[in-house]
């Protein structure tokens, strides 16, 4: 039975819905003709009873009347039976048309013509036979007029006798029909409630046992897998409603076998991801305290560089006090023994004075340093003569490159007018050059200026390019570290502090600028400064920026 | 069924009829039509009225003479509708007690006057005229559904009816070996009857005289009826009273030594149906034919008299008789021609010798 639950349940319901029909249809039927058969014995055979008892007591009456005659002997009397009489054979005419008009059998029609026919004859004889003598009145013992009408009135007794019969047979016949069909209706009904009522019994049994034995097997399995038996299941049968909830079912704990089995799976990654957590929570615990650790040890070494470059920012400026002093004093004896013709002394001054100047310049720089280090380095913004700018730094560079026979050029491409601060511009672009000159000799040193549009702002680019002996890769990492040159050995070859540029890239970053420098060992570098046209406000963030330049180092590169 | 079997008793014991009758006659007899009644009113010939005659006239006596009396009677309403005719049957004896009682002026009779009754007539001052109006041939009779019985001797039926055979012959095989072992049941006139005295006097040899467990009635239309419904009935009664019934009834020949002899108009009138033919008469009071009603009635009576008696299927005397019936009349020949009660053997030709005397 491949039968939704539904689709059973309607059909059984539909079975007796059907069985009901057809039970009421034969009912109907049955008392259908239980009604005709009512209906026919109501106006036909009651009637036709009525009747028949009708024409007897006529013909009865009639009779009693012809022995009333007789016996009556006065004119008047006899006169009156005679009306009697003939109102009798009137009534008994409208009995027989009465009759008549009733739809009965043929046998009954001509039984009542028989009827009909004694009794006219009887009319007959008692009018033309009976009445004549009987009028005579008489005083006999025995009356032969009377006793003539004997067989007369037999006839008609006998034949209404018939009539009689015959309707009582055709009620009787009526009845039984009537009572047969009520019988055999009633029956039909008892028996088709009973089948109807056992068959309704048999299927809903069998559906409820079968329904209750699913159910219960599901129930169990219910339990069962409440239970935590996930690998039960049910049967799948029936094809109905039953059957798509045990599938249902079996796909259900099917499902939750699968995701127990990926619970305990996560279960066991996520021990294992919370053993994994544990260590790194205690490494970053760890790490954390190395770096409190390390932090710490940051800040007392920046309190120790703070105080450091205090240190150096007093002690440059004290140095220069008798730097200052030297220098000046060393002029004045240069300016003397020229001027006494001392000449023999000449070059010792001139060392003199050339070495206090270096020192000079050294002290300066560790002092600019230690001034952006501690912010109070600030900036001196107004319009610059980018031309004129240029034009005095190369002329300030001009004997360095003499001197080591170097050939300065310049491209100049840019005639803005900039907003900046002209001083840190020649500051840095002095540096370069002259590192560019330091590490050339007798090569190119070229400087060219351009301008450039960055995110809709107007730069300014300086590139100084040079023919020097160039850097390896790992050398530039460390380029603007401040006391750092490319090669240790260098230093010795080619003089400085180291400090050049560093300081270069912290006053680009005070600018809003940039240094970046490509290189490449024995061919040449290039250092490239880019600044905004117009200068930013001083703010924070380039102060910070200028605070960490020890952080901020590889940024650039 | 049983009611309308209540309510004929009923009317039989109302009717004062039937005085030994016991047997039902209702449903006894067949449902078969009947033939129609002879008819008397379509040979009744034009009369004229006459209503100046006044008076009652009383008559009485034998069922076998009424059919007769009674076609006159009625014939004669017609003429004298001013006349009160009473017509009564209570056999010949009981007419002729009236009659001698005075109480009657007619009496039927199927048998001549008997001395006694004479007798008890002279007493009262009361004579009569003697007028036979017929011939009659007792007919002997049984029911049509008995298919063995066609003729009886007289010997036989002597043997049936005499008072010996009472309760004592009771089959037919009894009296003819070959006859069935069937019950027979006897009818007959009552004692009051003409016809029974007749009939006992011709068959069983003594007037009066016969088995008693006879069925009888005074009324001749009852014990035909009764007879039409017994299939093992034998009865007896005028020829007239076989002729109405006769599709309901068999007629049995009697043999008096000459053979089987079937009644008809023909044997009765030739003599050859013995010996059951006999006379039928009136007896008219003679003081009362001074009446001019009953002289008109008695003219009447007799001015037909041929044609009435065919028609009621008798056999008529010869022209003659009547002829010599009213001359008794107008002469008043007072008394009887035979010598008293029942006369067997009497032929027409007998009778017109004695009338002729």
């Amino acid at each position: 039975m491949r039968l939704s639950f539904r689709t059973k349940l309607l059909g059984s319901i539909a079975l007796d819905l059907a069985l009901m029909i057809a039970l009421g249809v034969f009912a109907l039927n049955g008392f259908s003709n239980v009604f005709q058969k009512a209906s026919m014995i109501e106006q036909i055979t009651i009637p036709s009873l009525d009747l028949s008892d009708r024409i007897n007591f006529i013909s009865t009456k009639y009779h009693a009347l012809q022995l009333e005659y007789i016996i009556n002997n006065s004119a008047a009397d006899k006169a009156r039976i005679e009306g009697e009489m003939q109102a009798l054979e009137q009534q008994m005419d409208n009995a027989f048309a009465a009759y008549r008009q009733l739809d009965t059998t043929m046998v009954e029609g001509e039984t009542l013509n028989a009827v009909a026919m004694a009794w006219q004859r009887f009319v007959l004889e008692t009018n033309e036979q009976f009445l004549p003598t009987a009028r005579l009145s008489n005083t006999g013992s025995v009356q032969p007029a009377l006793n003539r009408l004997n067989p007369y009135y037999e006839d008609v007794l006998s034949a209404t006798d018939i009539l009689g019969q015959l309707s009582q047979n055709q009620a009787n016949e009526a009845l039984a029909s009537v009572g047969q069909t009520f019988e055999s209706a009633r029956l039909v009904i008892y028996g088709e409630i009973a089948f109807t009522v056992l068959l309704s019994g048999a299927i809903g049994l069998m559906l409820a046992t079968r329904t209750a034995r699913r159910i219960r097997n599901l129930t169990d399995a219910t339990v069962a897998v409440a239970g935590g038996d996930l690998e039960r299941t049910v049967q799948v049968r029936g094809g109905d409603e039953l059957q798509t909830l045990a599938s249902n079912f079996n796909s259900m704990v099917r499902s939750l076998r699968e995701h127990r089995d990926m619970l305990e799976l996560r279960n066991a990654e996520l021990a294992e991801s919370l053993y994994v957590q544990q260590q790194l929570t205690e490494d970053i615990i760890r790490r954390k305290q190395a770096e409190e650790i390390a932090l710490r040890a940051q800040a007392a070494a920046e309190a120790a560089s703070q105080a450091k470059s205090m240190f150096v920012a007093t002690m440059s400026h004290e140095l220069r006090t008798p730097l200052n002093a030297i220098l000046g004093y060393t002029q004045l004896l240069h300016l003397g023994a020229k001027a006494r013709g001392q000449e023999d002394v000449l070059p010792q001054l001139e060392r003199i004075r050339l070495a206090g100047k270096h020192l000079l310049t050294l002290v300066s720089n560790v002092l600019d340093f230690s001034k952006i280090e501690h912010g109070k380095m600030n900036l001196d913004l107004g319009d610059v003569q980018l031309a004129s700018l240029v034009d005095e730094v190369m002329g300030i560079v001009q004997p360095l490159a003499e001197a080591r026979f170097d050939q300065l050029t310049t491209e100049f491409a840019s005639t803005s007018l900039i907003y900046s601060d002209g001083g840190k511009i020649r500051q840095i672009l002095f540096n370069l050059l002259s590192n560019a000159i330091k590490f050339t000799e007798a090569g190119t040193v070229t400087l060219r200026v351009w301008d450039e549009q960055r995110a809709g702002e107007p730069w300014l680019v300086f590139a100084v390019s040079d023919t020097g002996i160039g850097m390896a890769p790992d050398q530039l990492r460390r380029l603007f570290k401040p006391f750092v040159q490319a090669d240790e050995s260098t230093t010795r070859t080619y003089g400085g502090t180291g400090l050049g540029l560093a300081l270069s890239q912290q006053l680009a970053a005070m600018l809003g600028g940039s240094i970046s420098v490509e290189s490449c060992p024995n061919v040449g570098s290039t250092f490239t400064l880019q600044i905004p046209v117009q200068c930013p406000e001083q703010s924070e963030a380039t102060l910070v920026m200028a605070a960490s330049p020890l952080v901020n180092s590889s940024a650039v590169a | 069924m049983l009611q309308r079997f209540f309510l004929l008793c009923c009317l039989v014991t109302l009717a004062g009829c039937g005085v030994t009758t016991a047997q039902p006659t209702a449903t006894s007899l067949p449902a078969t039509a009947t033939p129609a009644p002879t008819t008397l009113a379509q040979t009744t010939p034009a009369v004229t009225a006459n209503p100046a005659l006044r008076g009652t006239i009383v008559i009485d006596g034998s069922s076998t003479v009424f059919p007769i009396t009674e076609a006159v009677a009625r014939e004669f309403a017609l003429t004298a509708p001013n006349v009160q005719v009473q017509l009564g049957v209570s056999g010949t004896g009981g007419g002729f007690k009236k009659f001698c009682a005075g109480e009657t002026v007619i009496s039927d009779a199927s048998r001549p006057i008997k001395q006694s009754e004479a007798a008890e007539c002279a007493a009262n001052q009361i004579d009569f005229v003697e007028i036979p109006v017929a011939f009659d041939g007792l007919s002997l009779v049984a029911n049509p559904s008995n298919t063995w019985l066609e003729c009886m001797t007289v010997a036989e039926l002597n043997t049936l009816w005499q008072p010996d055979a009472t309760n004592i012959i009771t089959n037919w095989r009894m009296l003819r070996p070959i006859w069935p072992t069937s019950t027979l049941q006897l009818y007959g006139a009552g004692q009051d009857s003409g016809t029974f005295d007749y009939f006992t006097s011709a068959i069983v040899g003594t007037e009066g005289s016969s088995r008693s467990d006879v069925i009888s009635s005074e009324d001749d239309y009852l014990i035909a009826q009764d007879i039409a419904g017994d299939p093992n009935a034998l009865g007896y009664f005028g020829y007239a009273y076989y002729r109405e019934y006769q599709e309901r009834l068999k007629l049995i020949a009697v043999d008096a030594g000459n053979g089987c002899v079937l009644p008809s108009e023909q044997t009765i009138a030739d003599g050859s149906y013995q010996p059951l033919s006999r006379p039928i008469f009136i007896y008219v009071r003679a003081d009362a034919l001074d009446r001019a009603e009953v002289a008109a009635f008695v003219d009447f009576y007799l001015s037909d008299l041929a044609r009435v008696v065919a028609d009621v299927k008798y056999v008529p005397l010869p022209a003659r008789a009547y002829q010599f019936a009213q001359e008794r009349v107008q002469q008043r020949k007072l008394g009887s021609l035979f010598e008293g009660g029942s006369q067997i053997g009497v032929s027409i030709e007998r009778l017109l010798e004695l009338e002729g005397q």
